[in-house]
């Protein structure tokens, strides 16, 4: 296997051409990994843009990582391609940023519906709410749950 | 998909409805015991015997186990990843070592890479023996419940002899494995897998190529090549829909890339097809464990690795039995992770149960339903 | 034409399956009676702890490297020894591995339950006496020959 990063090198190049203002952020994780951070309002395009024309038609699954020193959370799609037989290998994390005390994003179910699930978690576990969500409930934690969103990093546990 | 029916009050409670189009349905609550759903509740809306909506309620056994690792130390987290899923437990390690060492960049000598790879396909069999024997019970074959647990029992007796544990193994950590292999477990692998495999044979006699059982599954539950690919479905359920999506083929890890082994697809996407797409695996797994115990280099088995996450972000994933298993692991220094994201092949599969099963009778629910190997706990986490 | 040849097929597969499933009456049985025959396990397999009190330093290694917190050190005298509670133990042997000064070690004894709860907290003293050994007539191990079969027990 080959350790060249031209692939992604031209898929950082592609999308910056098209969205030149709204790629905040570029980052080669290593070979197949690659980073990209996106402003929250535009995401939807960049997200129609990468199924459509760069072919990542399969969603690996969404994560929220709350970075509470920075006030802010941040919402990972998780992408990949199956059309494309070449970057199977390849997953790219869409990234966006919100504010910690607002946190209000657009739903992605329209682009990619087996992102469904895992907005909902985020949405139960963070207290994110996705806009545009088709069915925005708790899915894990029982309905009668009143307490915190549970995942957020200052909710505390007894640990060791 | 249409609209989800509205969440009904945690009893048997069926209520009738009338739709804009004057026909009456029932909606329905299948489990949370077992019947026929496992540890979560599917809501099933019926018109007549016909499914009109489903949706999936799981939650009955989340642990909040990307909780629990954000606390722990990386190497203590080992026996509670492999707890979601015990039946498949060594795929789910690896994962997680692998995404680890991504971050420490630690390189994994060749024996350990090999010893991985023959305790996970030893896993693949397991799970899926004792997805099949499910599967038996379910569509009402008693035999296909207990031949299947009696053999996994062959694949038990070895990692065993391997790791010292029947099912929680906690063999793999950072940097390799933590036993060698025994003496005389190659002649006893071979030996195993071969009558393995005549057994396969007439698990195909009894089950496969019976017609009360193909009668039932086959047209049963189809789900699209493209629906399957775009709602994320991933394993045996993507590639009974005819993808021929492998990550062992595709990003060859461990020991995978030198072993010579084939990826099988079934092109019909029904109940039949992911079916199938098993029994296949269980027979490419039983040559993989040969090639190994064959082709297995000396060398050490393990290679010092520090016991701290250093800061840096890795996206680890392998194919477990289910599909893919992918950790999103942020570390920043300490020895605990900042984040651990753990995304199973069951919760990927989940999406597709309302997909599989729209449009079926109700007794075919079994059939469909089980057909895409969901086992709730390594959904729920 | 065509649906009586499916029907015949039908009925050939199905005899089969019948003819499949009678020859497996006269097969020996999987299961065992349990305390009456045992299952063999090897050598290292991952059952309860055997504590070597000389090699034991007392440093607490195994309590912290244990994830389920079942290893608490208590005094004996001027020493500190493990001390471990099965209640919570899932036998990862993880405190065996980590042992500085290979002062544990793993038995093949694996019944180990109890009828009261205090049963289950081994004390260093417990610990350190090696497994009795079983009555090695009736060990018995699943086997490629279809069915559980009898195993002589190595002498060790």
């Amino acid at each position: 296997m080959s350790l060249s990063h031209e692939r992604e090198d031209a898929l950082v190049q592609k999308l910056k051409e098209n969205f030149p203002a709204d790629i905040k952020e570029t980052n080669i994780i290593r070979r197949a990994r690659l980073e990209v951070t996106v402003a929250p309002e535009k995401i939807k395009d960049v997200a129609a843009f990468l199924r459509d024309k760069l072919g990542f038609d399969h969603p690996n699954g969404v994560s929220a990582v709350d970075y509470n020193r920075e006030n802010r959370f941040e919402i990972v799609y998780h992408i990949s391609s199956m059309r494309v037989k070449d970057m199977r290998d390849l997953v790219l994390d869409l990234k966006e940023s919100v504010p910690r005390n607002a946190p209000k994003v657009g739903s992605l179910v329209s682009v990619w519906s087996g992102v469904e699930n895992y907005e909902r978690e985020s949405f139960e576990m963070f207290g994110i709410e996705f806009d545009g969500h088709p069915r925005l409930e708790k899915l894990f934690l029982t309905d009668n749950w009143d307490g915190p969103p549970p995942l957020r990093k200052d909710i505390r546990f007894p640990t060791d | 998909m249409s609209a989800p029916p509205k969440p009904v009050p945690l009893t048997t409670v069926e209520s009738t409805e009338t739709s804009e189009s004057g026909a009456q349905t029932l909606t329905l609550s299948v489990g949370p015991q077992h019947s026929g759903s496992g540890h979560m509740r599917l809501i099933v809306e019926v018109d007549g015997d016909i499914i009109v909506n489903v949706a999936p309620d799981p939650g009955y056994v989340h642990r909040g186990i990307e909780k629990i690792i954000e606390l722990r130390n990386i190497i203590k987290s080992i026996p509670v990843i492999e707890r979601p899923s015990i039946i498949d437990a060594s795929n789910l390690n690896h994962a997680w070592v692998r995404s680890i060492e991504e971050i420490q960049g630690v390189e994994v000598p060749r024996r350990g890479q090999y010893l991985r790879t023959l305790l996970n396909e030893m896993n693949r069999i397991m799970s899926h023996l004792y997805w099949l024997s499910i599967y038996g019970v379910f569509l009402g074959h008693t035999t296909m419940f207990m031949w299947p647990l009696g053999d996994r029992e062959l694949f038990i007796d070895l990692a065993e002899k391997l790791t010292g544990a029947r099912i929680t193994y906690s063999y793999l950590v950072p940097g390799g494995v933590r036993r060698d292999l025994p003496p005389g477990f190659a002649e006893e692998a071979v030996k195993r897998t071969e009558y393995f495999e005549k057994r396969l044979k007439e698990y195909d006699r009894i089950f496969f190529n019976n017609p009360l059982f193909t009668s039932r599954a086959k047209g049963i539950g189809v789900l699209s090549k493209e629906k399957a690919i775009e709602l994320g479905c991933t394993g045996p359920t993507l590639r009974g829909s005819g993808v021929d999506a492998d990550l062992r083929k595709d990003e060859p890890y461990a020991a995978y890339p030198e072993l010579d082994f084939e990826v099988s697809t079934r092109p019909d996407g029904d109940s039949f097809s992911r079916a199938m797409v098993h029994m296949d695996e269980m027979r490419e797994s039983c040559k993989i464990i040969r090639q190994i115990v064959k082709k297995i280099p000396s060398g050490p088995i393990r290679r010092k690795a520090p016991i701290v996450l250093p800061r840096g972000v890795a996206y680890g994933r392998v194919e477990s039995a289910r599909g893919e298993c992918s950790f999103y692991l942020i570390g920043e220094g300490g020895d605990k992770p900042y984040r651990a994201r753990y995304i199973t092949g069951s919760y990927r599969n989940m999406a597709a149960i309302p997909a599989v099963l729209l449009g079926n009778r109700l007794a075919d629910m079994p059939t469909a339903w089980w057909s895409i190997d969901y086992w709730p706990v390594e959904a729920d986490r | 034409m065509a649906p009586i040849i499916g029907k015949a097929k039908a009925a050939v597969d199905i005899s089969i399956a019948y003819l499949t499933g009678i020859r497996h009456l006269f097969h020996r049985p999987y299961t065992l009676r349990f305390p009456q025959q045992r299952y063999a396990v090897e050598k290292g397999y991952r059952g309860r702890h055997l504590l070597h009190l000389d090699r034991c330093t007392g440093c607490g290694i195994c309590a912290w490297i244990c994830p389920e917190k079942c290893i608490t050190i208590v005094p004996r005298g001027q020493r500190w020894y493990p001390q471990y509670f099965y209640g919570r133990c899932c036998f990862c042997h993880f405190c065996t591995d980590y042992c500085p000064e290979f002062a544990l070690e793993e038995t093949v004894e694996y019944d180990i339950a109890e009828y009261t709860r205090d049963r289950l907290v081994w004390s260093p003293e417990r610990l350190s006496k090696p497994p009795v050994k079983k009555d090695d007539k009736y060990v018995f191990s699943v086997d490629t020959i279809g069915g559980a079969s009898q195993v002589p027990q190595k002498e060790e």
